[in-house]
């Protein structure tokens, strides 16, 4: 098991080990979402999974977390398989961003929502409170406390629901999309932000220029099966297996060829 | 169309008149609780035949909504909604009560127009008591509240996502219905054959909708609602308003103020 309760110094250290062996998915309808994918992520490793709609990008993300059950297969972190008894303190350590923020903004202001993971994971207000506080400081957020959830702008909603899952100090961020919704600078702006993070990330997206941008390596999904998992530079500029795979070659990749 | 657009926009202006700061504001949720349920009972308890007494009553929204700078307008709007009720209730009672209560100069007042008053009355203050708490109090607090109080937290869960996502609902409409009127620009509203499968389409999105924030609340370690920030102790402030409100409503209550003046005067 984990140590419980981690201490702070731990998710500094990024002590994590993020592996998926042989994972199965299927649907209700038959479909196989996705076929015996396997990966693993090293400590403070930055990974993009890229693939064309319906890939099995979201599919995959919903897995690792343990909302969408698999049919066959194996997730570990650090050495330790996830099962019923260690899936909460795994949802502790692996958080979750989803691609439309309002689906996880569902408490009326920043500070409740902020808060929710903390309190169910019992934490005292004190402790919430300084959390809250260290983590709106250091998104430039603070004069968004108290404001309602749904009147944020597109931008400060991505902000608040990244705010709400690194209030719990998660060693590994697994991220839905992360620039759909937003503006060229809020993009921008979230890029810097991301890039600033020590967090193991493992980020879904159509949006090739930020996986390049944050990225070393890239596993690229293709019906549900993982078609390469290489070094990001290599796959982007391979034309023709991003084409095979419905994808396009990025705007940025010009100079990587 | 721009109906539901202004419903969604105007949905939270209680919410937002919640976070103001004023002496009503930075009194505890639960003594404003306390108040607000203590004064329904006595504006619910009055006999029927007793509008002076009521009128007298008339006292606590008086002093709170200036006290905790409430504007009128937006309380008055909601309160609309609420006397379309009790006036069809209270009619049936002019009908049936033909009884005289008392005269006006050449004209009779009877029982059945004496209920009536009292009815809307009723309606007006306590509906009127419920949003200046609901304009004073953030809606979390009060349901955080409510939770310590013992209702179940099933409950108030349904008070918290309602809340929230009764925008979210709406905008949802309201984007359905715009992108209906401009598929149909001759027509105004959405045709009767079409209510069925645009109802249908709603009610599929919000269960699609509920599934995803329902994986977002497991992913953040969701395992019932938990009752929140305290937010301080009652300090003596809490008590004293408290102490010199309901003394003052079971003073009106039980002795008539309006009649009192009205004796002196005569």
């Amino acid at each position: 098991m984990w140590g419980n309760p981690v201490p702070r110094s731990c998710c500094k250290r990024l002590c994590c080990n993020l592996k998926a062996e042989n994972l199965t998915v299927r649907y209700d309808d038959a479909v196989c979402a996705l076929r015996d994918v396997g990966f693993s992520v090293r400590d403070g490793e930055r990974v993009a999974l890229i693939g064309a709609n319906g890939a099995g990008k979201s599919t995959l993300l919903l897995t690792l977390v343990g909302v969408l059950p698999a049919e066959s297969g194996e997730i570990s972190l650090e050495d330790v398989p996830v099962g019923k008894e260690t899936l909460r303190e795994f949802r502790r350590r692996v958080g979750m961003v989803f691609q439309n923020p309002d689906d996880q903004l569902f408490m009326p202001t920043v500070y409740e929502d902020i808060a929710f993971g903390p309190r169910n994971y019992g934490l005292s207000e004190e402790e919430i409170e300084t959390r809250i506080n260290g983590v709106l400081d250091r998104f430039g957020i603070a004069r968004l406390r108290d404001r309602m959830t749904h009147k944020l702008s597109g931008g400060e909603k991505r902000l608040v629901a990244l705010a709400g899952i690194l209030v719990m100090e998660p060693s590994v961020l697994l991220m839905d999309e992360p620039s759909s919704f937003l503006d060229p600078r809020s993009r921008r702006k979230l890029i810097e932000t991301l890039d600033k993070l020590p967090q193991t990330m493992l980020i879904a997206t159509h949006d090739l220029d930020l996986a390049l941008d944050l990225c070393r390596r890239a596993i690229l999904l293709d019906e549900g099966r993982v078609r390469a998992d290489a070094p990001i530079e290599e796959i982007l500029s391979d034309a023709a297996l991003l084409e095979s795979c419905g994808l396009e070659l990025p705007l940025s990749t010009g100079h990587l060829r | 169309m721009s109906g539901l657009y202004r419903a969604a926009a105007g949905i939270d202006s209680l919410e937002r008149l919640a976070m103001g700061d004023s002496p009503v504001h930075r009194l505890h949720p639960m003594a404003k609780l306390a108040v607000t349920v203590a004064y329904v009972a006595v504006v619910l308890s009055f006999p029927s035949r007793n509008v002076s007494g009521l009128m007298a009553i008339f006292f606590y929204p008086a002093i709170v909504m200036p006290l905790s700078g409430t504007p009128y307008r937006p309380l008055l709007g909601r309160l609309l909604i609420a006397l379309p009720f009790s006036l069809m209730g209270g009619l049936a009672n002019v009908i049936v009560l033909r009884g005289a209560a008392f005269h006006v100069g050449g004209f009779t007042v009877s029982q059945g127009m004496l209920s009536l008053v009292s009815i809307l009355l009723k309606t007006l203050l306590t509906v009127l008591a419920v949003l200046i708490l609901a304009a004073t109090t953030p809606f979390v607090e009060i349901v955080h509240r409510l939770s310590r109080l013992g209702v179940p937290k099933i409950v108030c869960l349904q008070f918290v996502m309602t809340c929230r996502y009764l925008s979210v609902l709406l905008d949802e409409a309201g984007s359905m219905r715009r992108a209906y009127a401009l598929r149909a620009p001759a027509q105004k509203g959405v045709k009767m054959r079409d209510i069925g499968s645009f109802l249908g389409q709603l009610i599929l999105r919000a269960f699609d909708r509920a599934a995803r924030v329902h994986q977002a609340m497991k992913c953040r370690g969701f395992q019932g609602l938990h009752p929140g920030r305290a937010r301080g102790e009652l300090r003596w402030r809490d008590f004293l308003c408290v102490g010199v409100l309901l003394s003052a409503m079971l003073v009106l209550r039980f002795f008539n103020l309006s009649l009192f003046f009205g004796r002196l005067v005569g």
